[in-house]
C-alpha cells in the first residue's frame, strides 16, 4: 500500500501546480486594468497605483505567481479588498456552516437514496423501477435554486412553518440551527440522493447477477438476507465512492444554497466576493474548493486501492 | 407496442438502405431511431426536446406580446386571460418572456456543448493517438480543470471576463471540455488496439484516414450520449449563472434571470417563481430522459 500512496501523491503534484496557477490566473482574465475593475472607475489614480503595487500587478506574471504561491503555501492568502480582513480568518469563520450543511445533505442523500436504489434494483423493470427512474432523473434535473424557492414558498410563505432564511450557529441553539438548516440541507441533499439512488440501483443490479448470490439463494437463504448480508456489502462500495466524488457538486451547490438561505458559509463568501470583484478572496476560495475536491478524490482512490488489491498492483 | 417496434425496425432498415454506401454512421442512426421509439422515457425526452426547439424557433409567432415591452400600469398582475402567466415587476408579459427565454437556454446549451465537444474531441484524439508526453500534459490539464467545482469555476471566469451571455457561454464551454477530452481519449485508446485499426495501418492508411474513417465512427456512441447529457448540464449552469446575476443581463429574457426577479417578490407574487423554474426543469429533464434513452440504446449491456 505504501508505494501506491507515494505514487498517487507524486502524480497529484503536477495537477496541484496547474490548479494553483489556474486559480491565480483568474485575475489575468480580467479585461483591461484589473485594479481599476476592482476599485471602480471613479477612484483616484493614486489608489489604483497603490492597489496595483500591493497585488504585484506591476510585475511579470511569473514573478507575481511565485510570490503568491510562496505566501499561500505558508497559509497567508492575503487580505480581502472589501473589509481588509485576513482571508484565512474569514474562511475559518465560515467553514463550520458549510461543513454542517454538507454533512446534513449527505445524510439526507444516504437515507433517501440507498433504500430507493435497492428497491428499484430488486423490482427491475417493474413500475417501482420506472417510478424510481423518473424520480431520480427529476432530482438530477431539478435546478437547486428552484427547489429552494419552491420549499420557501411552501414551508415559509404558505404554511409558515419554517423561517425563509437565516443562520444560528449549532453551539448557540441546536433547535434553531436545525430549523434554519433543514430547507438548505434538503435543497443540497436531494440532488445527491438522486445520484446515490442511480448508483445504488446499478451496482446492486450488477452484484445480483454474480454467482455467489445465486449460491446463497440456492442454499435457501431468505431474499432479505441475500440482499442485506450478501449483496449490499459489495454493492455499497461504489456508492460510497460516488458520494466521495461529489465534493465539487456540493461546493457548487453550497454557493447557490447558502446565497438563497443566507447562510454565512464558504459558498456565500465566494458569491459575495465574486459580485464585489474581490479577487484575492475569489482566488483563495476557488483554490481551497479545488484542493478539497482533489483531496476527496485522492481519499477515494486510496480507499479503493485498499479494498481492491488489483488497483495497487495493476 | 410490438407493432410499433416492427414499424420502427422497418424505418431503420429503410434509412440504412438509403444512405450512401460506406457512410459510417448509417447503422448507428438506424438503430437509434428504432430503439428510441421503444424506450418510453427516451421517446418522451425526444418529444420534449423537439417541443422546446419548436418554441424557441417560433417564439415571435407563439407570443402575443413583445417580451421587452414594459407596461408600468400593470405590474405584478396575477395570471389572467390577458396575461396567462401574469406580468413581472415592469409589467412585461411573463409567458412572452418565457417563450423567448427558450432561445437563450437552448443557445447556451447547444452552442457551448458544440464548442466543448469540438475542443474535447480534438484534445482527446491528440492525447489518445499521439500518446507520450503530449497525452500526459493534456490529461493533467484536463484533471486540473476538473478539480474545480464546475459552477464555481464558471462563476469565477464569468466574474473575471465580465457579465453577459457570451462570457457565460465561454465559461460553460471551458468547464464542459474535459469530460469530452477524457471520454474521447479513453475510447481512442481502446479502439486503436483493435485488429481492424492495425490492419488499416498495415495497409498504409494515413493517420488522418485512420482517425476519421476508422477511429471516430467507432467512438461516436458515448460521445453522442455525453453531448445530450452535457446540454442538460449547460442549461442548468447558464440558468444558475443568470439566477446569481453574472449570466444573462436585463432586459434579455432568460429563465434564470426571470427566476431571480421572481425570487424578489416571493411573498407578493409567488407565481413569478414557478413558471421559469418549471421551464428549466422540464427542458433539462427532457434532455436527461433523451440522454438516458440514447445511452440504453447504444450500450447493449443496458438494454
Amino acid at each position: 500500500m505504501g508505494p501506491f500512496i507515494v505514487k498517487r501523491l507524486v502524480s497529484a503534484l503536477p495537477v496541484l501546480f496547474l490548479v494553483s496557477f489556474a486559480a491565480f490566473s483568474l485575475l489575468w482574465l480580467v479585461p483591461g486594468d484589473a485594479a481599476v475593475v476592482m476599485l471602480g472607475p471613479d477612484v483616484d489614480p493614486a489608489t489604483v497605483v497603490a492597489l496595483r503595487r500591493d497585488l504585484g500587478l506591476d510585475r511579470s506574471l511569473l514573478a507575481q505567481y511565485g510570490t503568491w504561491l510562496g505566501r499561500t503555501l505558508s497559509g497567508d492568502f492575503g487580505k480581502s479588498l472589501r473589509d481588509n480582513r485576513p482571508i484565512s480568518a474569514a474562511v475559518g469563520d465560515r467553514l463550520p456552516a458549510t461543513i454542517e450543511l454538507s454533512l446534513l445533505a449527505m445524510g439526507i442523500a444516504l437515507v433517501l437514496g440507498i433504500p430507493a436504489g435497492i428497491a428499484a434494483a430488486v423490482r427491475r423493470g417493474g413500475w417501482l423501477d420506472l417510478a424510481g427512474s423518473v424520480v431520480s432523473l427529476s432530482g438530477v434535473s431539478m435546478p437547486s435554486f428552484w427547489l429552494a424557492i419552491l420549499l420557501i414558498i411552501l414551508f415559509s410563505v404558505v404554511l409558515g412553518w419554517l423561517p425563509p432564511s437565516g443562520y444560528v450557529p449549532l453551539r448557540e441553539s441546536v433547535a434553531m440551527n436545525l430549523q434554519l438548516m433543514i430547507m438548505p440541507a434538503v435543497t443540497l441533499g436531494l440532488w445527491l440522493a438522486a445520484a446515490v439512488m442511480r448508483q445504488t440501483r446499478s451496482s446492486v443490479l450488477e452484484v445480483l447477477m454474480l454467482d455467489y448470490v445465486r449460491t446463497a439463494r440456492a442454499k435457501g437463504a431468505h431474499e432479505l438476507c441475500v440482499i442485506g448480508r450478501h449483496v449490499l456489502k459489495n454493492a455499497l462500495i461504489p456508492v460510497v465512492t460516488t458520494i466521495g466524488l461529489q465534493t465539487g457538486r456540493l461546493a457548487g451547490g453550497a454557493v447557490i444554497t447558502e446565497t438563497i438561505f443566507g447562510i454565512p458559509g464558504i459558498g456565500r463568501l465566494a458569491m459575495d466576493s465574486l459580485l464585489a470583484r474581490d479577487f484575492p478572496v475569489i482566488q483563495a476560495v476557488v483554490l481551497l474548493m479545488a484542493l478539497a475536491v482533489l483531496t476527496s478524490n485522492l481519499l477515494v482512490d486510496l480507499a479503493y486501492a485498499y479494498l481492491d488489491p488489483r488497483i495497487r498492483y495493476g | 407496442m410490438a407493432e410499433a417496434g416492427l414499424k420502427a425496425a422497418d424505418v431503420g432498415m429503410d434509412m440504412r438502405d438509403e444512405r450512401p454506401a460506406g457512410w459510417p454512421w448509417a447503422g448507428l442512426c438506424a438503430s437509434l431511431v428504432f430503439h428510441v421509439r421503444k424506450h418510453r422515457l427516451g421517446a418522451l425526452g425526444a418529444v420534449g426536446v423537439v417541443l422546446v426547439v419548436f418554441v424557441a424557433i417560433f417564439a415571435p409567432v407563439l407570443s402575443r406580446y413583445d417580451p421587452n415591452a414594459q407596461d408600468l400600469a400593470n405590474v405584478l398582475l396575477s395570471p389572467s386571460a390577458a396575461h396567462v402567466l401574469g406580468t413581472d415587476d415592469l409589467g412585461r408579459d411573463l409567458l412572452g418572456r418565457l417563450v423567448f427565454g427558450a432561445r437563450v437556454s437552448l443557445q447556451a446549451g447547444v452552442v457551448t456543448v458544440f464548442f466543448a465537444m469540438l475542443a474535447g474531441i480534438t484534445l482527446g484524439l491528440l492525447g489518445g493517438f499521439v500518446g507520450g508526453w503530449v497525452d500526459e500534459v493534456l490529461m493533467r490539464l484536463m484533471d486540473a480543470v476538473l478539480a474545480f467545482p464546475g459552477l464555481v469555476l464558471a462563476l469565477a471566469i464569468s466574474a473575471a471576463l465580465g457579465q453577459g451571455l457570451g462570457n457565460a457561454m465561454v465559461a460553460i464551454a471551458i468547464v464542459s471540455t474535459p469530460q469530452f477530452a477524457r471520454l474521447t481519449r479513453g475510447q481512442v485508446l481502446a479502439v486503436k488496439e483493435f485488429e481492424f485499426v492495425a490492419a488499416a495501418r498495415a495497409g498504409g492508411a494515413s493517420n488522418r484516414r485512420l482517425i476519421f474513417l476508422h477511429v471516430l465512427p467507432n467512438i461516436t456512441s458515448p460521445i453522442v450520449v455525453q453531448c445530450v447529457l452535457s446540454v442538460a448540464n449547460a442549461i442548468i449552469v447558464e440558468a444558475s449563472l443568470s439566477f446569481l446575476g453574472v449570466g444573462v443581463q436585463p432586459p434579455t429574457p432568460s429563465w434564470g434571470a426571470m427566476l431571480r426577479m421572481g425570487y424578489g417578490y416571493i411573498d407578493m407574487a409567488p407565481w413569478l417563481s414557478v413558471a421559469p423554474g418549471l421551464a428549466i426543469f422540464a427542458t433539462v429533464l427532457a434532455f436527461n430522459f433523451l440522454g438516458d434513452g440514447v445511452q440504453d440504446v447504444l450500450d447493449p449491456r443496458r438494454r
